[in-house]
């Protein structure tokens, strides 16, 4: 769908838009100007210079409070923060491994997310053969799920 | 000019605009979340600065550029310095994909309200989402306190456990567009059924569950209320952000609104039609009025946000882990076989 | 003269093996983990070149946002302090030298028996043509022809859940007692 901001849309109803390009009227027709040589280059360019400049602020914003802000230092300020007494140990100590087990889970299930993308994008050609064959796949999956809830490694207070 | 050299000014001024329309409208999102919740716990929430504490989100800003910047000495600097802008670019730049109003004209030159429309698009956007948890799990561990560092453990187990189900709620809206790019998952959603129902995704009938399992999730995602785990000050101090001030504690708070936005968005575009809304009245009108439904939409979604905050009270930590994983997970699962299969029994 | 292109290609190139080269010679593992996450961006950047959209995005998703943040949960589950002191390269360099001579030596054999397949043809506009929707494609290739490959994948991740679970209950119970 195209609508219009201050001018209507070009006069060749044949021709699909492209943005960035600059259209001109000629014997009542529009017509591009150039096409570019990569598409790839052309969707992923924006991305690009929005990278750039995202990074410009954040990087920017950092300096600026470094360079405006006061700096008084005192080495109880520059302490860690333990509710104002003197921290004791160190932050670095060893942590459940809880942890680990989540992150590990996280990449198996992810994979298997990854999966079911480019599945559902051509769902519309497989249909009920798509439909049987994710099942197959789901379902064994899900059999090492429920083996990790029975084996309670979904609980967390439980070791 | 080069043909190249056109594209890269007009994809400059639009990142420009949209960079800025996202920081001001992160800072008035904190103005708006003050004042609503204090409006729901009858008080006056921010008054003093402008006319009913308009002011206050610019105030602020400068409050936090003077304030103190302080680097604990323990801390790893490089990291410590680095966490806040690895939090900062992925919440800005995941917005680039995101449709915010129909293709128009600015004489004849076509200009599309988007920064660039991907083939992957939405796989773009989990992409980028996934590097938020690097942020908070190297602030925490940077700042060398033991508060911190749990806190970014415990909020990193909590982003990943909850991109699980995440990802798998917007399954059910691939199988029925069958595109990931977003520009085109809209398209598909114009229109009316019987004259009346817009065509969204919300109303197509099992995509309901995969909306609720995408907000849930998503909420859960952006730490927040009521799953704001990560700044549980009761038991963590203030979590990950512990020892960081000034702009650095900014960029932190920055990034969580600038996702709440970017989650707003994407469930507008995914199941609430995007920038499709009724179009009337002379032709600039038309043209802008999709940027108008877009937008209303958006906040809709940031509204609930907000409410939720002033009326659910937070999960425990085990409550958190066992929701996401035994409850969300096998029904986002359970609706994408749901979803396939009615869309293979119509064939 | 370079395009654009092969400037953006050297680039990502160069840069990928530079942090690969940073990730085995610092002394901090969270910086050598920041390094290998830049070599990861920089190869799904190629990745991207080779209009390979969908395999770049996956790059991402699971590499660095899952791989690496395990990485990076085990680089602060262990100590830390004791961890930076210690020799960078251990007693295994030996091995892993020999390991690393058979593998070049093995894809360079790969490489040079089938340089006649890398070569391009010229002045062809060979991408473009060729992938117009690179998830659509793959799903197409994926889920028909290579159904059997696709469904023993969910075996292998049976496999690595029960695996990963037994592992963390063995840690589990000897760090309960």
């Amino acid at each position: 769908m195209i609508i219009p901001i201050f001018t209507g849309p070009p006069a060749n109803k044949n021709l699909t838009p492209l943005e960035g390009q600059t259209y001109s009227l000629c014997f009542g027709h529009a017509w591009p100007h150039f096409a570019f040589d990569s598409d790839m280059l052309r969707s992923y360019l924006p991305i690009l210079v929005q990278l750039i400049l995202v990074s410009l602020v954040g990087f920017a914003i950092i300096a600026l409070s470094y360079l405006v802000g006061k700096h008084k230092p005192t080495p109880e300020k520059l302490m860690p923060y333990e509710c104002g007494v003197r921290p004791t140990g160190g932050a670095h100590e060893r942590f459940p491994v809880k942890f680990y087990l989540v992150a590990m889970l996280f990449i198996l299930f992810d994979v298997e997310v990854v999966f079911l993308y480019p599945w559902a994008v051509i769902y519309r050609e497989l249909l009920f053969f798509g439909f049987f064959e994710m099942l197959t796949f789901i379902l064994v999956v899900l059999a090492g799920y429920v083996y990790i809830w029975k084996k309670g490694a979904l609980d967390w207070n439980k070791n | 000019m080069s043909d190249l050299t056109v594209f890269l000014i007009n994809t400059t001024i639009k990142s420009i605009v949209v960079i800025g329309a996202m920081l001001g409208a992160v800072a008035y999102s904190t103005w708006l979340e003050r004042k609503l919740v204090a409006h729901l716990q009858v008080r006056w929430g921010p008054h003093r600065v402008g006319w009913h504490g308009l002011l206050q989100p610019i105030a602020d800003g400068l409050k936090f550029i003077f304030k103190e910047d302080i680097i604990p000495t323990e801390a790893s600097k490089f990291i410590y310095i680095l966490a806040p802008t690895i939090a900062f670019i992925p919440a800005l730049l995941s917005i680039s994909v995101i449709p915010f109003g129909s293709l128009g004209f600015f004489g004849s030159h076509a200009v599309r309200f988007q920064i660039t429309d991907l083939n992957i698009g939405l796989l773009f956007i989990f992409a980028v989402t996934s590097l938020g948890v690097y942020g908070v799990a190297l602030g925490g561990w940077a700042s060398n306190n033991k508060y911190s560092l749990m806190g970014a453990l415990r909020s990193s187990a909590q982003m990943i456990s909850y991109e699980l189900s995440l990802g798998l709620s917007v399954v059910s809206v691939l199988l029925v567009a069958g595109t990931l790019s977003l520009e085109k998952i809209v398209e598909l959603q114009s229109g009316t059924w019987f004259g009346f129902i817009p065509k969204w995704n919300i109303f197509v009938l099992p995509l309901f569950i995969s909306f609720f399992t995408y907000f849930v999730s998503a909420i859960a995602e952006t730490n927040r209320v009521p799953f704001d785990l990560p700044e549980a000050e009761s038991e963590l101090v203030a979590g990950f952000h512990t020892e960081y001030s000034s702009m650095k504690f900014a960029l932190f708070f920055l990034a969580e609104y600038a996702n709440m936005l970017t989650v707003s968005a994407l469930a507008t575009t995914l199941f609430f039609g995007g920038w499709h809304g009724p179009a009337f009245g002379p032709l600039w009108l038309q043209g802008l009025l999709p940027l108008f439904w877009f937008l209303a939409k958006v906040f809709a979604f940031m509204f609930f946000y907000i409410w939720t905050r002033g009326t659910l009270p937070r999960f425990r930590y085990d409550q958190l882990m066992a929701f996401g994983w035994k409850f969300l997970m096998p029904l986002a699962i359970a609706n994408v076989i749901l979803t396939s299969f009615v869309v293979a029994w119509k064939g | 003269m370079m395009t654009f292109d092969q400037i953006l290609f050297y680039a990502l190139a160069v840069i990928a093996v530079l942090s690969a080269i940073m990730v085995i010679t610092r002394r901090n593992p969270v910086h050598s983990a920041l390094f290998l996450i830049t070599t990861l961006f920089c190869v799904a950047g190629i990745y991207l070149q080779l209009h390979a959209e969908f395999l770049a995005a996956v790059q991402v998703i699971v590499y660095v946002g899952g791989i690496m943040v395990l990485f990076l949960f085990v680089i602060m589950l262990v100590n830390l302090e004791t961890l930076s002191q210690e020799r960078r390269f251990n007693r295994q360099w030996h091995i892993a030298i020999l390991v690393s001579v058979v593998l070049l030596v093995e894809f360079g054999t790969i490489i040079w028996r089938g340089k006649a397949a890398l070569q391009l043809p010229a002045n062809q506009p060979l991408m473009d043509t060729l992938t117009t929707n690179n998830s659509e494609q793959l799903g197409v290739v994926l889920y028909q022809q290579y159904m059997l490959p696709f469904e023993i994948a969910s075996f292998l991740l049976l496999v690595a859940i029960i695996g990963a679970v037994i592992l963390a209950k063995r840690r589990l119970s000897s760090d309960g007692k």
